[in-house]
């Protein structure tokens, strides 16, 4: 077996296992994170060995939040005080709603399954409670606290670079999401004002994991007709046949990342796309457009009279068909649940007029 | 009054729902759904094919559109059209 071939299985391994994994922990404060009762004036002091089990699931790509009923000023305060605060994604803090309710909210802001989640609390009966009202969130005594890292909830082995910065990036979405919130102008101004440089470049090695990861998680922006082959995206880099090319994007909101690629193959002297993906948490801000734009470039640049591109259609991925059909791409022909769409090179689209900056 | 005409009906409904889509009103019946107008992406495109097949009634098979049905609101009126009548 070629090597690459085994690392595309440790990483499918990653993500298939049937053991259940927490995605994001949320803390409980008083006697949890810290030892004293803040409402009562005792100072934060925070329980030994808590720090370092934060950091090292911060680390692991495990988002945190917090679900506490006291008050939010002194809370947040508090996690100020002990440096804290920035690990803590959506903090819920307040004297009215039950820990459950705290627990769905933050599940659906952060769009987490509540069967990711995880509830760390001192107090038997916030347990129960959340247990009874949520059943699919698992629920840790805080005297657990620092055997945490060593279960295998938390994931085991060594985090891939996008697990480690998961904090950041959902930290800039959320950022994002915010400000569209309370965005009163169109669509399209709201994009522009976004300032979203998105840099395209060729894969190199470094990137198999990331784009590895990319292919198995992506499933409504994906129009790969590779996914049952037994190439690697290590063999497609490397191969002279292949050119596979990877997508950045960061905005105002912070840098997302590596987050769309494109597989090209030439067969003939002609380039054809053979797989575009875009990661979800992305979608609706021109990579795709910007990555296909770039595919009918080097079609045009080349000479080739058309530009072929094959779709696998599937129950999440209607928007890739729109995709290739906006772009001026018309179906060819169709086998199956594989299409392929042609483009006659007559026109190119332009770039999405958002993008302030595309480099390449 | 007379009857509306039912493209322009369907135009009328089409407005409606790319506006709330877009978050965006006063755009003419040419103006371009995508680069050098309205600015959409593949996203907002199938939440509008999802919204009219919800509010139409019909079935919209994406890969069968072309970009000319899809270049304009007046263009998709009168694709929505077609479909209707062929349902």
């Amino acid at each position: 077996m070629h090597g690459s071939v085994g690392l595309r299985y440790r990483y499918r391994a990653m993500f298939e296992t049937g053991q259940k994994k927490i995605k994001c922990l949320v803390w409980d404060l008083d006697q949890t994170l810290w030892s004293g009762v803040l409402l009562e004036g005792d100072p934060p002091v925070l329980r030994p060995g808590v720090r370092t089990v934060v950091e090292e699931l911060d680390r692991r790509g495990v988002l945190q939040s917090v679900a506490s009923q006291g008050d939010s000023d002194l809370a947040l305060a508090a996690l100020r005080e002990v440096d804290l605060q920035q690990y803590f994604l959506a903090p819920q803090i307040n004297l009215v709603e039950e820990k459950a309710q705290k627990i769905a909210t933050i599940a659906e802001i952060l769009n987490i399954q509540l069967e990711h989640i995880g509830l760390i609390d001192d107090c038997p009966y916030q347990r129960a409670a959340v247990s009874y009202a949520l059943p699919d969130v698992t629920v840790l005594d805080a005297q657990q606290a620092t055997h945490l890292p060593r279960l295998s909830l938390f994931g085991v082995g060594e985090p891939t670079a996008e697990a480690r910065n998961r904090r950041q990036l959902y930290t800039a979405d959320l950022k994002r999401r915010t400000a569209q919130q309370g965005w009163n102008g169109s669509r399209a101004d709201f994009l522009r004002s976004c300032q979203i440089v998105v840099t395209l470049r060729a894969a190199a090695e470094q990137d198999v994991a990331r784009i590895t990861e990319l292919c198995e998680r992506t499933h409504r922006f994906n129009a790969s007709a590779l996914r049952s082959s037994r190439k690697t995206v290590c063999d497609l880099i490397r191969s002279e046949q292949y050119c596979v090319i990877v997508a950045q994007l960061s905005d105002r909101f912070g840098d997302q990342g590596l987050v769309g690629g494109m597989i090209l193959r030439q067969q003939q002297g002609q380039w054809e796309l053979m797989a575009l993906l875009v990661s979800c948490r992305v979608m609706g801000r021109g990579v795709g457009e910007t990555l296909l734009c770039r595919g009918l470039e080097i079609a045009k640049g080349h000479g080739q009279p058309f530009f072929q591109a094959t779709y696998q259609r599937t129950t999440y991925n209607r928007m890739m068909a729109l995709l290739f059909v906006a772009h001026g791409f018309r179906r060819s022909r169709e086998s199956g649940d594989t299409l392929v769409f042609v483009h006659d090179l007559k026109e190119i689209p332009n770039r999405p007029a958002w993008i302030a900056h595309c480099l390449l | 009054m007379s009857k509306l005409a039912p493209v322009a009906s369907i135009e009328i409904r089409l407005r409606a729902l790319l506006a709330e889509i877009i978050g965006q009103e006063g755009f003419s019946a040419d103006t371009p759904l995508f680069r050098g107008g309205l600015e959409l992406d593949s996203m907002s495109a199938a939440a509008l094919i999802v919204a009219i097949e919800q509010d139409f009634d019909i079935v919209v098979a994406e890969e069968d559109l072309e970009l000319s049905s899809l270049y304009s609101l007046q263009t998709l009126s009168q694709f929505v059209g077609g479909q209707i009548d062929e349902g």
